[in-house]
């Protein structure tokens, strides 16, 4: 019924990069990991690397204590076609100033980071693998927005 | 006192409302679900409510105010615009999909052909919403 659910995993690091992984290869969700050194390794990772390597997300999953929200969905929200990729923030605690600042930048959702990833992962894998109809993103789409890069491509 | 938390739901056809209301008796526990037939009764009924529901489920298909047309109401008014909405609609044609999420749904679900199999998507739906993520209102009551 839906698409192929394709995460972009940013930002994470050990111990939350192996649950996730693991439950995404149980799941037979496709993923990536994308460790944000910097701000801008999401703007690098759409306007250089997609171009070599043509692994384009349905979903973005951003660790938000170990990169910036705000630079990332300041980019994501801007760019006419991956603003539709909805991108789940997740980190530490349940604060409500927290929650409120993920979904203002734009997030589709926050998710704390849970005591017990299998169980909180069963949950997630379920919804957005089963029920969810994702967006289709095209490299070829992203990559029209930069003509230089498409040029580059041919 | 503390509010309980509330589901919302929009949707035209009565038949679905029904369904929709019997599937989340099955696994809510003291959440309340508050159902709309039309997008002007839930503009109405989201005036009433103590605290921001935990998310809503939107019907695209309806006559005077389409759910495109709630969604991008809902966006532009600063007291939902947190709110997560999920579209809930039996169209899987790409571009409604598409246009769902352009306009700022949080996910877009497929409504379901049978009794057994709402009561399978709203358990992973609030298993999801309710029970991993965490919502402007859901968990933080006054």
């Amino acid at each position: 019924m839906t698409g192929p659910l394709a995460i972009l995993l940013v930002g994470t690091s050990s111990p939350e990069l192996q649950a996730l992984g693991q439950s995404f290869r149980k799941f037979g969700v496709s993923y990536r990991h994308l460790s944000a050194q910097e701000n801008g390794a999401m703007d690098a990772y759409f306007q250089k690397s997609l171009a070599d390597a043509p692994f384009v997300p349905t979903l973005i999953m951003l660790d938000m204590d170990s990169c910036d929200p705000g630079a990332i969905l300041a980019i994501l929200k801007h760019h006419p076609v991956l603003r539709r990729i909805p991108v789940v923030i997740f980190g530490q605690g349940n604060d409500p100033e927290r929650v409120k600042l993920a979904y203002g930048l734009g997030a589709t959702c926050y998710m704390p980071k849970p005591e017990n990833w299998e169980v909180s992962m069963t949950h997630f894998c379920s919804y957005w693998k089963k029920r969810v109809a994702l967006p289709i993103i095209k490299a070829e789409d992203i990559l029209a927005t930069n003509p230089t890069l498409q040029h580059n491509r041919q | 006192m503390k509010n309980r938390p509330i589901i919302a739901v929009v949707d035209d056809d009565e038949d679905d409302l029904f369904l929709i209301q019997e599937a989340f008796k099955a696994c809510l526990k003291e959440e309340k679900v508050v159902l709309a037939n039309s997008g002007q009764d839930l503009l109405a009924q989201l005036e009433t409510l103590p605290i921001l529901p935990s998310f809503l489920l939107l019907d695209l298909n309806m006559p005077r105010m389409s759910g495109f047309e709630l969604l991008g109401k809902l966006r532009a008014d600063a007291r939902y615009n947190l709110m997560p909405i999920l579209v809930f609609s039996t169209s899987s044609a790409q571009p409604d999909i598409d246009r769902a999420y352009e306009l700022g749904a949080n996910s877009y679900v497929k409504k379901p052909s049978s009794f057994d199999d709402y009561k399978s998507v709203v358990e992973d739906l609030c298993n999801f919403w309710l029970h991993v993520a965490s919502t402007p209102s859901s968990r933080f009551l006054p």
